[in-house]
């Protein structure tokens, strides 16, 4: 009769613990990260009689957590690519809006800067049309500067975003241990139930610290996660945590680097580290900001270059020959911070065809150099010797004596470049319309010899501005050239051949009589002559980027559609990532989540067999009156 | 059937709201730009394409700005010239009227008068300008007037340069012609040589006839015809290799008649004294306003004797045949200017339609399609809408409602 007293409480007992599970569940059923509980039940050892055991009720064993450790970990990779993407996504979502808008993007003032070339060629006298061209390109170099600002923006934009993170993956960490260390206590109070709430809680932090880096985890027999990271570096161990720390770049003060603390080393994550938003953050830095800008750079100095060569080859209004029109920017070199040698080594720009938009990082072996990409690592140039100039890239690369083995330098070859780009003349009357040389031919001639436009060869041959006159020999078949240094010996005449004398190049075609005379002269101060600036507005279509192959418009266009196509990627990346998480999610959900119908149904299920305990013991009750009133008899 | 965690209903549908939202602000953001992409991401191709023709459509409206410099300078030397052709028109014309013997020195006066006023308008001619400061005939040195006139004439202060303007990808035009190459350049005679009478002459023998009768035997050389006798002369070739050389000895002089040596005929009229000479000598080069100059020396000379007479009625004739030889080259200059004029109106309306064409291009790849636009921006209400209404529905479902 006891027995069926107990077991009528027994199941009491654990259907009040079903109904208080159910409630539980019914209560979380919108909490992050819950795992909706279960009450395990076992039946009770029965009592062995002679005819058999008879069952002796229920117990409950313990509370289980319905959860799926494939479906979690999925979760946590996807929070970790997902906040990657995400912030890719939203850094080169700006960049390419700086880019494509008309107002900040180079397009319009390139040309504007043409046509105002233009002006000055259609009227090379007009100081309305240069000083047109002057302020058109101060508009495009404040252009190229402003973009560069909004790139050094974001440079400080990604500093001030790993610091932030930096924190809070501190934190995480911190409280990730922490939470390793309640668990095990209370698995101990409990007697090695699990604690399931709080193991929801650490599922939930960790989540939290996969969307920030990208972490593997691994669970201790006792219940402890350990936390890895890039290069299989402890994030925590049990309840101990290794933090991370910002740490300056050994070459530049204004970026920052990520390493990890472990004791009282720090170990350099920087290169290593994906996943997260700090993967996301280190990747746009990697393979958007720092491409961008050097690309952006390649075109200032491509422009800068090339403009300025073609403008020394004229006269302008003075009659003088042209000055540098833009400053070149320099480009970009760095000493590690760790240099055991002095600085020795001085960078310049070689070839603007030759150039790429990358950061090299050269080394030296001890007897020789390496350059390499810094961003896939491979060797672009070898230089045997310690000392010496060498080139490569488009770079000049000059090296004292003094390095020591294992000195690093970085050579940033255009990036940055684009904010000290500027316009280097003032006055307007130094634009150099005018070709530096023009042809005459006598009026008294009697040939049909015909002088086309003169051609500069080489304008830094010191006679080409001299008066140089060509008179034809009886018989014609040969001429001399006679200038203040004195008279050429006889040159053949080749109908329409290259006369090539002083840097200057001419064709003569027609039949010249013996005594006619050509003159090549010094074009005069305030020449209407636009020879030059013809040559200097068909820059615009010129393949200057590239070896050759690219225009400076040509180069930009690539930028933009380099950026827009990396901003696309990412946003297909976002969405795709999207898709995934909440097909991921979606399992976890029909695995862990809470159904509130199910609940109701649970719900309804332990009250009437609660009420069906009831009246188990409401029988022994019944069971034991009738033996009572059976006696009183 | 898997079961469904009811957080997992409600994050789907408003997960499946906000998707239709934010495909919805797109077609909205579409629609009031005007434009297809925001951003170079929206189509990093299409998007380039656009700033490629957009530079491309700068470069047209340049050219087009270049041309209408150059046709407004090329339409002044086109009217320069025409009026120079006038001028020489006039010119001739008043050398004809005082080339009669029934006119008076003083009835010469008065055409000189007036020659001399064309003479001046020449000079202003020549010194147009395009109303922007810049001199039309002054090659590269187009800041000042290119032709002065000088004790000794009308000097050329420009250059032979020529200016080219870009009115196309690899299409220049001049813009003008140099003042040396458009008034100075020009051969004299007959173009090939220029047959003349000594003014020291006594005799009142006249230029006659001249031409190029044979232009294969003719070598470039001086020749003298002196008359050794009122009837008979001798040629002599001056200049070349072994001159003097003699080519017609002891001729005889009949008025009128041609006498032709090394492929020149010349004829000479009048009555020529002993010791005259004729001269015929290889063009030159000669100014248009030293030709002017040389016909206005010519009808000033007094006409007291038959021999003055006869120098002033040759300085006419040779200032005829130079005049016919500069208004050919005026109005072949001219030719070119209007052929320039031609090839640039021929450049400029290639451009015009390729420049249609790039706005199509341009509108292709950037431009917002209202019809496809509209349609996806009711598709997307739609679509919102059925999102909205069925998340209603469903989330009214619960079994506790029915647990009373």
């Amino acid at each position: 009769m006891a027995d069926l007293l107990s077991t009528g409480i027994s199941a009491l007992l654990a259907y009040q613990k079903s109904l208080a599970t159910t409630g539980h569940n019914i209560a979380n059923a919108n909490t992050e990260g819950y795992t909706r509980q279960r009450v395990e039940q076992v039946s009770r050892l029965g009592t062995a009689l002679g005819s058999g055991f008879i069952g002796s009720g229920v117990e409950v064993s313990t509370v289980t957590r319905v959860a799926d450790r494939f479906a979690t970990e999925r979760l946590m990779f996807d929070a970790s690519n997902m906040s990657q993407q995400e912030t890719l996504q939203t850094l080169t979502g700006r960049v390419d809006k700086i880019l494509s808008d008309r107002n900040l993007g180079l397009t319009d003032p390139l040309s504007e800067f043409y046509a105002a070339v233009d002006g000055v060629a259609t009227d090379p006298t007009s100081s309305a049309a240069r000083q047109v061209l002057l302020g058109k390109a101060e508009l495009l170099a404040g252009r190229f500067q402003n973009l560069q600002n909004e790139f050094d923006s974001l440079n400080l934009e990604v500093n001030r975003q790993l610091q932030q993170q930096v924190g809070e993956i501190n934190t995480l960490t911190e409280q990730i241990a922490d939470m390793n260390d309640r668990i095990a206590i209370a698995r101990g109070l409990a007697g090695g139930q699990p604690p399931n709430d709080l193991l929801d809680q650490r599922d939930e932090l960790v989540r939290e610290l996969a969307s920030h880096i990208g972490i593997a985890t691994v669970t201790q027999d006792d219940g402890a996660l350990n936390i890895f990271t890039a290069g299989g570096n402890a994030l925590v161990l049990g309840t101990t945590v290794s933090p991370l720390r910002l740490v300056q770049d050994d070459f530049n003060a204004d970026r920052y680097g990520i390493a990890l603390q472990q004791g009282n080393t720090l170990i350099p994550l920087t290169r290593f580290v994906s996943g997260g938003s700090l993967g996301g953050l280190l990747s746009f830095r990697r393979d958007v900001l720092d491409p961008a800008a050097g690309d952006l750079g390649r075109v200032a100095v491509a422009l800068a270059d090339t403009f300025n060569a073609q403008h020394a080859e004229g006269v302008d209004l003075y009659g003088d020959l042209g000055g540098d029109f833009f400053d070149v920017p320099a480009p970009g070199v760095s000493a590690a911070t760790n240099n055991d040698g002095p600085a020795v080594v001085g960078v310049a720009y070689d070839d603007v065809g030759g150039l790429t938009g990358e950061t090299y990082l050269m080394r030296f072996t001890g007897s020789a150099w390496e350059l390499q990409s810094a961003e896939t690592g491979d060797t672009v140039a070898t230089f045997g010797a310690a000392s010496g100039t060498f080139t490569a890239a488009g770079l000049s690369i000059a090296i004292a004596a003094g390095a020591v083995a294992g000195d690093r330098y970085e050579i940033r070859a255009t990036r940055g470049a684009a904010g000290s780009l500027d316009v280097a003349i003032t006055d307007a009357a130094r634009i150099a319309a005018a070709a530096p040389v023009r042809t005459e031919a006598a009026l008294a001639n009697d040939g049909t010899g015909v002088v086309g436009r003169p051609e500069v060869l080489d304008v830094a041959d010191a006679d080409l501005l001299l008066d140089a006159t060509i008179v034809f020999d009886d018989p014609p078949g040969t001429f001399t050239i006679t200038d203040s240094n004195g008279t050429s010996a006889p040159i053949a005449f080749t109908v329409g051949g290259n006369i090539d004398y002083n840097g200057w190049r001419i064709q003569i075609t027609g039949t010249p009589a013996a005594g006619d005379t050509f003159q090549v002269l010094p074009v005069a101060a305030n020449s209407g002559d636009n020879g030059n600036a013809r040559l200097l507005a068909d820059i615009r279509n010129l393949g200057v980027l590239d070896g050759g192959t690219r225009s400076l418009n040509g180069g930009y266009g690539a930028l933009v559609a380099q950026v827009g196509a990396q901003a696309q990627q990412a946003a297909q990346r976002v969405a795709a990532q999207t898709a995934i998480r909440e097909h991921d999610q979606s399992f976890r959900d029909s695995v862990s989540g809470v159904n509130l119908d199910e609940e109701a149904a649970n719900m309804v299920r332990f009250q009437q067999a609660y009420q069906a305990s009831a009246q188990i013991i409401a029988l022994t009750d019944t069971l034991f009156q009738t033996i009572l009133s059976a006696v009183r008899r | 059937m898997p079961r469904i965690a009811t957080d997992a209903i409600y994050r789907q549908a408003v997960a499946g709201i906000l998707d239709r939202q934010s495909s919805l602000l797109k077609v909205q953001q579409q629609l009031t730009t005007g434009l297809k992409h925001t951003t170079a991401a929206d189509s990093p191709a299409e998007f380039t394409q656009g700033l490629a023709l957009d530079q491309r459509l700068a470069e047209l409206s340049r050219y087009k700005d270049n041309a209408s410099a150059a046709r407004h300078r090329l339409n002044v030397e086109e009217s320069a010239l025409g009026s120079v052709t006038g001028v020489i028109q006039r010119v001739r014309e008043l050398a004809v009227q005082g080339n009669t013997d029934a006119l008076t020195d003083v009835d010469r006066r008065q055409i000189v008068a007036e020659l001399r006023q064309q003479f001046d308008q020449l000079v202003n001619l020549a010194n147009q300008d395009d109303g922007e400061g810049n001199f039309i005939f002054a090659g590269g040195n187009n800041g000042a007037a290119p032709f002065a006139k000088t004790a000794t004439g009308v000097g050329y202060s420009g250059d032979q340069s020529y200016r080219y303007i870009a009115i196309g990808p690899e299409r220049e035009i001049a813009d003008g012609t140099p003042g040396s190459e458009a008034f100075q350049r020009i051969a004299n005679g007959n173009g090939t040589f220029r047959y003349t009478a000594d003014p020291a002459n006594t005799g009142s023998g006249t230029l006659g006839a001249a031409r190029l009768a044979d232009p294969s035997a003719y070598d470039g050389e001086t020749y003298t015809l002196t008359f050794t006798s009122a009837t008979t002369f001798d040629v002599v070739r001056t200049t070349g290799p072994g001159s003097p050389a003699t080519v017609v000895s002891g001729g005889t002089y009949t008025e009128g008649e041609a006498i032709g040596f090394s492929g020149v005929e010349i004829a000479v009229g009048g009555t020529p004294a002993t010791g005259d000479v004729f001269t015929v000598e290889p063009s030159a080069a000669q100014d248009l306003f030293s030709t002017v100059q040389n016909l206005i020396d010519a009808l000033s000379t007094s006409t007291g004797t038959s021999a003055s007479a006869a120098q002033m009625h040759n300085g006419v004739y040779n200032a005829l045949e130079d005049l016919d030889r500069g208004l050919d080259h005026i109005q072949t200059v001219r030719a070119t200017v209007g052929g320039r004029l031609n090839a640039l109106e021929d450049t400029i309306g290639a451009q015009e339609a390729l420049d249609v064409q790039l706005q199509e291009t341009l509108s292709g790849v950037r431009d917002l399609d209202y019809a496809e636009a509209v349609s996806r921006l009711q598709l997307a209400l739609t679509t919102l809408e059925a999102s909205q209404q069925s998340f209603l529905k469903i989330q009214g479902l619960s079994l506790f409602n029915f647990l009373r």
